[in-house]
């Protein structure tokens, strides 16, 4: 059998890193900590984030944290990588574009914004290292408008979906742009699960496929609740490839308004995102979090050789760093305990479902 | 000697002859730079201090490296985009020979580029337009049966109009939800960028159709304000416009050719000079210079100090110092007889000889093609080799060699079996017929196996005798105590299955004894020797463990290894089976034609398939039984600079 030989290293790699990751005395640990600056500390010297941790040197520059925390997730990834071949690698590959569309949307949104102050910030937040960049870096950065940063991208992947926008007021477009690279992504995803395996292919579509539906309940959610959208943009925004809801359903649910929205949703798997007497607003995200954070959990005690394994890693891993980061932000605003763990992934005694 | 003999030249000269010199040196091909900076910092760049040289030796303390010259980076970049505008892709081979003035090719690249730059670019804005046009024309062919003035559309109060690209998804989404949208949409035209359409909708949801077009991602074409009247007439005019522009294009593209005729050769050579001052200036990092001189270090062959010499004399005030008791190993050089030369690539394969290593090309080359003959003897078979050797040596010369020596070998062997093309029976066998004295063939295999195990074990100590490890050349298990522990070995199985004891059996055994424990204390014992106090390193348990179990493998690998050398007469066999197989299924097709056709194809199974099974048999038998005896391998080649 070929997934053996795929996985069986594979996946007991995964393993160990797995059992690297921070358990619940860590986090309970984290949230007791009197200050930002005891927190990172504890990180720094009790965690498998020593490493990635041992230039920051302002313990409360909370941005720069989250910087090398997600520097070090690349790092896993490009490592991870290494082990697959074909198909799989060129999955993998298309997984961390993810990292540099988000870099090139921190690009976009300096113009978006006041341009040549933050132009000089971006510089260190960027998450790869310049020559992994399928672009150049230090062009955009020298681009003195929208349509320059544009035209810099071309023979790139992003030019066709921001090419339309280039000659528009930025304030106003980056947010059509952004829309555009996040669907870029999720179709190259789709279009690079298509050489493996079958198996592999099928797992990877249902976790696509929810991860999308989720992201569309949301999107529709809030276009009705807060944008103001009108329906037909709402529908043309959805990402195509969703898993139990299919472009009817969709369409629907553009087509009609919060109360009915919640209705169709209810009657799905879905239902746990409005099925809550708290605020359902602020805890969207987290819940839609928390729900993959423990669809992958579970994923990890059947373990089989198939994709599974790596791809639940990776989304632990970057839940994790979410959840560290919030625990900072949390101290930072002063929050106490028990109100930090309601916006935690993960459920730590007992905090809302 | 098969490792060539290196010496250390340093050279000082005027910084002004830098670039010459240095093209000198390229041209030698004789010399592998070194950086001359770190040979200065270790002191290693000695001369005498003479009246003459006192400047340098004090210039010596105002030493920087080489700045990198930039300054024709940008030509070069413009004689790039020359060759593509005009796509050349030839390579001139970089003649060195000539001596060119940097800067004034420059200028005439810089000329020949303004002068092309400026059609050229032209050219490129025509095709841009032409483009356009032709996708307008499309456009308005497909709505040529309006009869309404385009102005007016563009001025009607309730309706407005737009033209653009939609790609095939967003086209999808649009007809999924097209009884949802206010809006005619008439599909127009395919372009390069995807399908083009007309969307008219009424002004007053205007905002909205804004924002669902850029949801999906529509790209407008907008309209010239010149284009008037009806779509015919507007095609009538795109038309004339399209011929006109066709024309202008003709005409920069004649005019281009007639550039590239006139340049075409000029613009290669001029950068192919400009590559190679590049390339010089990327030598020149490891020179060092002060600001009268410059400083220069190398590695170069012994012999070859007379030719360098020769060829730098004639610079006016240059120093050349030849130094040979250096503290670095220097690389390897191997030279070799002609006939063993292909098989370096072998030895090169496993690992350069270091420069205090015997080179072991010579003892590889007999050995290897003993191995190859006596397991492939096949006289017609031979030949083919040989023949294919001499095609490939055109295309790979290594390699090719390598085939045409092991074919020749081959036919000596097949020679000394009587065997051609597989038949045994034609030529009378001048030694033996393998087939039919099958032990004999074994038992010869496995004493050429001894054979070679010895020699390997001879070549072993004089490695250790040249890098004066007495450790491992007196006591280790490839020196001289392993030596004659397996010497006494083989006497005393030899006498006992001979039944003629040639060495009584307790002093053979006494023997080897002492050479087991002479291995197992072999660090003790050369600290001992040594004068070097403590006898043991610090993991004295962790020492004796290692070397206890190290004499069990000793033994394995020994008799393994000498039992190993029976494959060399078992492949001499299944030469010959191999060959039989064939020849039964031959006879079994019945036909004459069948027969042969059998044969052949046999034949080319054989060369092909056993030939290459033996080459790696050869080849594993040298690298696992032998080189594992006596050959590190740890040495850097020669590599000497040249501007490729």
């Amino acid at each position: 059998m070929g997934s053996e030989r795929v996985f069986a290293a594979i996946n007991t790699k995964i393993r160990v890193l797995k059992a690297k990751l921070l358990d619940k005395e860590d986090y309970i640990s984290l949230m007791e900590k009197e200050t930002i600056e005891e927190q990172v500390l504890y990180l720094k010297e009790n965690t498998s984030y020593k490493e990635a941790l041992k230039d920051i040197e302002d313990l409360e520059d909370i941005k720069q944290i989250e910087i090398e925390l997600e520097r070090n997730l690349i790092h896993e990834f490009e490592r991870i990588i290494k082990y697959f071949t074909g198909g799989y690698r060129d999955l993998f590959k298309a997984l961390i574009l993810r990292y540099e569309i988000e870099d090139l949307k921190l690009y976009l949104r300096a113009f978006g914004r006041d341009e040549g102050k933050i132009k000089t910030k971006i510089n260190h937040l960027s998450l790869l290292s310049e020559k992994d960049y399928s672009f150049d870096p230090s062009e955009l950065k020298n681009a003195s408008n929208l349509e320059e940063l544009v035209e810099n991208l071309k023979g790139t992947i992003y030019y066709n979906s921001l090419s339309p926008y280039k000659k528009e007021d930025p304030q106003k477009i980056i947010f059509y742009m952004e829309m555009n690279l996040d669907r870029l992504y999720f179709n190259l995803l789709r279009n690079s699960s298509k050489n493996l395996n079958k198996e592999d292919r099928l797992i990877f579509e249902e976790i696509l496929g929810r991860n999308e539906d989720l992201l569309n309940i949301e999107w529709i959610y809030r276009g009705l609740k807060f944008y103001n959208l009108i329906p037909e943009e709402l529908i043309n925004y959805t990402l195509p490839y969703g898993y139990e809801l299919n472009y009817k359903n969709l369409r629907k649910m553009c087509y009609s308004n919060i109360s009915g929205l919640e209705e169709m949703v209810l009657s799905t798997s879905y239902g746990f995102l409005f099925d809550t007497e708290k605020d359902v607003d602020l805890y969207m995200e987290r819940r839609i979090q928390r729900y993959i954070y423990y669809r992958f959990l579970s994923a990890f005690k059947k373990a089989k050789f198939d994709i599974t394994l790596p791809f639940a890693y990776f989304h632990l891993l970057e839940y994790e760093i979410r959840d560290i980061v919030s625990i900072l932000e949390a101290k930072k605003y002063g929050l106490k305990k028990e109100e930090m763990k309601e916006y935690l992934v993960r459920k730590i005694e007992g905090s809302d479902k | 000697m098969a490792v060539e003999k290196m010496t250390m030249v340093n050279v000082i000269g005027n910084i002004s002859d830098a670039d010459n010199v240095l093209k000198d040196i390229i041209l030698s091909g004789k010399v592998e730079l070194v950086s001359a900076l770190s040979q200065i910092e270790d002191n290693s760049f000695v001369f005498k201090v003479e009246d003459e040289n006192l400047e340098k030796v004090i210039d010596l303390n105002y030493i920087s490296s080489f700045q990198k010259d930039k300054s024709h980076e940008g030509i070069i970049k413009k004689g790039e985009e020359l060759k593509e505008i005009f796509h050349i892709e030839s390579n001139m081979e970089p003649d060195l020979k000539e001596n060119v003035d940097i800067p004034s090719i420059s200028k005439e690249l810089e000329k020949i580029y303004n002068e092309v730059k400026a059609p050229n670019e032209e050219l490129k804005k025509s095709r841009e337009s032409l483009e356009k046009i032709e996708e307008f024309y499309r456009s308005f062919s497909q709505i040529k049966d309006f009869q309404i003035p385009i102005e007016e559309l563009k001025n009607l109060s309730y309706f407005d109009f737009r033209i653009g690209v939609l790609s095939k998804e967003d086209r999808l989404k649009l007809k999924k939800n097209y009884e949802n949208i206010l809006a005619t949409i008439l599909h127009t035209g395919t372009s390069k960028y995807g399908e083009t359409y007309l969307v008219m909708y009424p002004s007053t949801i205007r905002e909205e159709m804004n924002r669902i077009l850029r949801s999906l991602n529509f790209s407008e074409i907008s309209i010239p304000e010149e284009y008037k009247g009806t779509p015919k007439d507007m095609m009538e005019v795109l038309e004339s416009k399209k011929n006109e522009l066709i024309k202008n294009i003709k005409l920069l593209e004649q005019h281009l050719n007639d550039l590239e005729n006139e340049y075409k050769d000029r613009i290669v050579k001029i950068v192919n000079h400009l590559n190679v001052k590049g390339k010089i200036e990327d030598i020149k990092e490891k020179l060092a210079r002060s600001n009268r001189f410059f400083y220069l270090s190398g590695w170069v062959a012994k012999k070859d100090k007379k030719k360098i010499e020769g060829i730098l004399k004639d610079y006016k005030d240059i120093l050349i110092m030849f130094k040979d008791d250096l503290d670095i190993t220097p690389p390897t050089k191997l030279r070799n007889f002609w006939l063993f030369r292909p098989f370096e690539s072998l030895v090169k394969m496993y690992g350069m000889p270091s420069y205090n290593e015997l080179d072991p090309t010579p003892f590889l080359s007999i050995s290897y093609m003993l191995l190859f003959g006596s397991m492939f003897g096949d006289l017609g078979q031979g030949f083919i080799l040989l023949l294919g050797g001499l095609i490939l040596s055109r295309k790979n010369k290594m390699f090719g060699g390598l085939l045409g020596r092991l074919g020749v070998s081959s036919m000596i062997f097949g020679g000394l079996y009587g065997a051609v093309f597989g038949f045994e029976h034609l030529l009378p066998a001048i030694l033996i017929k393998p087939f039919e004295n099958i032990n004999t063939v074994l038992v010869s295999a496995v004493f050429i196996g001894i054979g070679l195990i010895l020699m390997a074990y001879i070549y072993g100590m004089i490695n250790s005798i040249k890098r004066k490890d007495v450790e491992e050349g007196l006591f280790g298990k490839e020196g001289l105590a392993g030596f004659l522990f397996y010497l006494c070995l083989l006497i005393l199985v030899g006498g006992k299955l001979l039944n003629k004891p040639i060495l009584s059996m307790e002093i053979g055994i006494g023997i080897i004894v002492i050479c087991i424990l002479v291995m197992i204390f072999k660090q003790p014992l050369t600290h001992f020797i040594m004068n070097k106090r403590p006898l043991h390193g610090e993991d004295v348990t962790g020492y004796y463990i290692e070397s206890v179990f190290s004499i069990i493998e000793t033994l394995l690998s020994m008799l393994s290894g000498t039992v190993s050398f029976i494959r060399v007469g078992a492949f001499a066999l299944t030469h010959v089976g191999l060959f039989i197989a064939f020849e039964t299924i031959g006879k079994m097709i019945g036909t004459t034609t069948g027969n042969i056709i059998v044969l052949i194809i046999g034949n080319i199974v054989i060369i092909g398939m056993e030939g290459l099974i033996v080459f790696i048999q050869g080849l594993r038998l040298q690298y696992y039984e032998l080189f594992s005896r006596y050959y590190k391998g740890e040495g850097t080649e020669f590599d000497p600079v040249n501007i490729k």
